[in-house]
């Protein structure tokens, strides 16, 4: 069951308050991600779908079992979901994932590496002061900082940990630029046609292209996909996202602002403004907001980022009394729908049980194509962790079945 | 003057009484504040004034320790007075009480982990502030020995780096009377 859904079960069961807090306690229990036990050598060839967190922590663990694979990604840039931006403030901002949903600890279980021997800091993401904006009324609920948090990089982002501790190994196998159109697996190999009319060859296959690619059909199968994957793909929901960051002369806002209740807000996880700055050893002010679904749709159909970060600023006009627009200084907006080969925020919702559906994805197809990502791990949807995880359990599969 | 006097000497006499008939209890349980953190408090707790029909009056001075997992460490020392109602001869009671908690909380900030062990040296911060909080509970009087108690508490956090902030826990335990009856 996500954190989402128990969320909702308790609330429902009018249990209240201590088991929705608890569950956003949860985040901070320590994952273990395991390297998967491999046994027996494959000699054949892996191609990666995709250089998101999921692809690249594959061709991360693929290179340190000595596999040959390449890495195809659509994007002039790898990252997906993940990415940064350094000439905005002065400190990096990710303007995809940004918090680390577990206990730090993942991250050295990512690299799996003895031989990093290297330090990484950390911020303990625990807002101090917390606002809800409902019915035309700014509320203070400060004891939500006794019932959350989580972390974040303090000098770094998610991006810049990739860039920094995986990609360099697995570099010179990634390809971009490069859509794939079409997956054959018709035949002993798989071949891959790429927009450009490439053909590629590999043993096994190993797709991570966000779900709403594959939603979208933008990859077209021959032969088609079962029929039990192809509805389960489209059982999962995946709605808008943006995000935006804007710098202020001042600090007018707290270092998180809910909208609507505070349990819903809390419990469907769809929009906050916060203080980006926060624990950053930064002398700006810096606030950001993230929206997924509808919560962005309401800025993602407004079609330019000039009307967007006018909506924005209505907003926070009226929520602080004029102050945003009289302290503004420069904005970044960064829309995941409106990027092509990403075309959304991240799994939400499943419109059946989420174990049945993330199986029914997973099931590997005719023992070549393999499927990984954000979407696929049921513990830890909708997180980079997450996405490697499974990831980590994609390989294993592919290895093992082999 | 004389009736004062022989008023006072009166509540002495009668809260040694009371004290006789009702000996102090240790309290030993789970603190909970928040529902989530995770703590434990020891109480010693002991009667103010005799019981007059249904009305007891009690102090208790706690000690205890919460912990926010992965944030913070707290320790806290909290007198306050308690009001049971009890009808004469039975062990259950309603309480409502009343102090104030002197608390002493340190705080993760930032960490910095080692990517190959995977441990965290946190750096943390510490702050003193003040809880005056309201309680209301049931309990049962150790019969013989032992006995319990329920408590769900509502305060201000005061002070502090952070200012003022709603607090509420909820607490559940063992009360262990100091002295067995005959």
């Amino acid at each position: 069951m996500t954190r989402k859904a128990f969320i909702e079960k308790a609330l429902k069961a009018g249990i209240g308050l201590p088991f929705f807090s608890s569950l956003l306690l949860e985040s901070c229990n320590r994952y273990d991600l395991d390297l998967p036990d491999l046994h027996g050598a494959f000699e054949g060839k892996v191609i990666i779908v995709g250089a998101g967190a999921a692809g690249l922590a594959a061709g991360h663990l693929l290179q340190r079992y000595d596999v040959d694979f390449e890495i195809i990604e659509a994007a002039p840039v790898w990252g997906g979901r993940m990415k940064k931006t350094t000439d905005f403030a002065d400190f990096p901002i990710d303007l995809g994932a940004e918090w680390i949903h577990t206990h730090p600890a993942i991250l050295s279980d990512i690299l799996s590496s003895p031989d990093i021997n290297a330090d990484i800091d950390i911020i303990v993401y625990n807002p101090q002061t917390t606002q809800t904006w409902n019915n035309g009324r700014l509320r203070d609920h400060n004891y939500i900082s006794k019932l959350y948090s989580e972390w974040k990089f303090k000098h770094t982002t998610w991006f810049g940990f990739f860039e920094e501790y995986i990609v360099p190994g697995i570099e010179d196998r990634i390809t971009l630029n490069t859509p794939v159109v079409e997956v054959d697996y018709s035949m002993g190999k798989v071949q891959l046609k790429t927009e450009t009319g490439q053909v590629l060859e590999a043993d096994k296959v190993l797709l991570t292209v966000p779900l709403k690619i594959l939603q979208s059909e933008h990859i077209a199968f021959v032969p088609m996909l079962p029929k039990a994957k192809t509805d389960a793909i489209g059982q999962v929901s995946v709605g808008d996202g943006i995000k935006i960051f804007v710098e202020f002369q001042d600090r007018f806002y707290p270092d998180m602002l809910s909208f609507g209740p505070i349990l819903k807000a809390f419990r469907e996880e769809e929009k906050f403004v916060y203080n980006a700055a926060f624990g950053k050893e930064s002398s700006r002010h810096i606030l950001g907001l993230f929206a997924i679904n509808e919560k962005a749709t309401a800025y993602t159909q407004l079609g330019t980022d000039a009307a967007i970060i006018e909506q924005f600023l209505a907003e926070l006009d009226e929520i602080f009394e004029g102050q945003a627009s009289a302290s503004y200084v420069q904005h970044v907006i960064q829309n995941w729908s409106a990027e092509p080969y990403i075309q959304g925020a991240y799994s939400y919702d499943f419109e059946d049980r989420q174990w049945r559906v993330v199986e029914a994805i997973q099931e590997p197809v005719a023992d070549r194509l393999f499927f990984a990502g954000e979407a696929l791990s049921i513990d830890h949807q909708a997180t980079v962790h997450g996405a490697c995880a499974s990831a980590f359990d994609a390989v294993a599969r592919m290895l093992k079945e082999s | 003057m004389q009736a004062r006097y022989f008023l006072l000497l009166m509540i002495l006499a009668g809260t040694t009484l009371q004290a006789q008939e009702q000996p102090p209890e240790l309290h030993i349980g789970y603190f909970a504040p928040f529902g989530v953190q995770i703590g434990g408090s020891v109480a010693y707790t002991d009667v103010l004034k005799q019981q007059i029909g249904a009305h007891q009056w009690w102090w208790r001075a706690q000690a205890g320790y919460f912990a926010q997992p992965n944030v913070s460490d707290a320790v806290f020392l909290h007198p306050e007075v308690e009001y049971r109602r009890c009808r004469p001869g039975q062990y259950f009671y309603a309480s409502s009480s009343i102090g104030s908690s002197l608390a002493y909380t340190l705080s993760k900030q930032e960490g910095t982990l080692n990517l190959a062990s995977g441990t965290i040296d946190y750096q943390k911060e510490g702050s003193l502030y003040i809880i005056p909080r309201i309680s209301l509970g049931i309990g049962v009087a150790p019969r013989k020995r032992l006995g319990g108690y329920l408590r769900a508490s509502y305060g201000q956090q005061l002070g502090g780096d952070n200012g003022k902030q709603a607090f509420f826990s909820a607490a559940a335990g063992l009360a262990i009377s100091m002295h067995s009856k005959p």
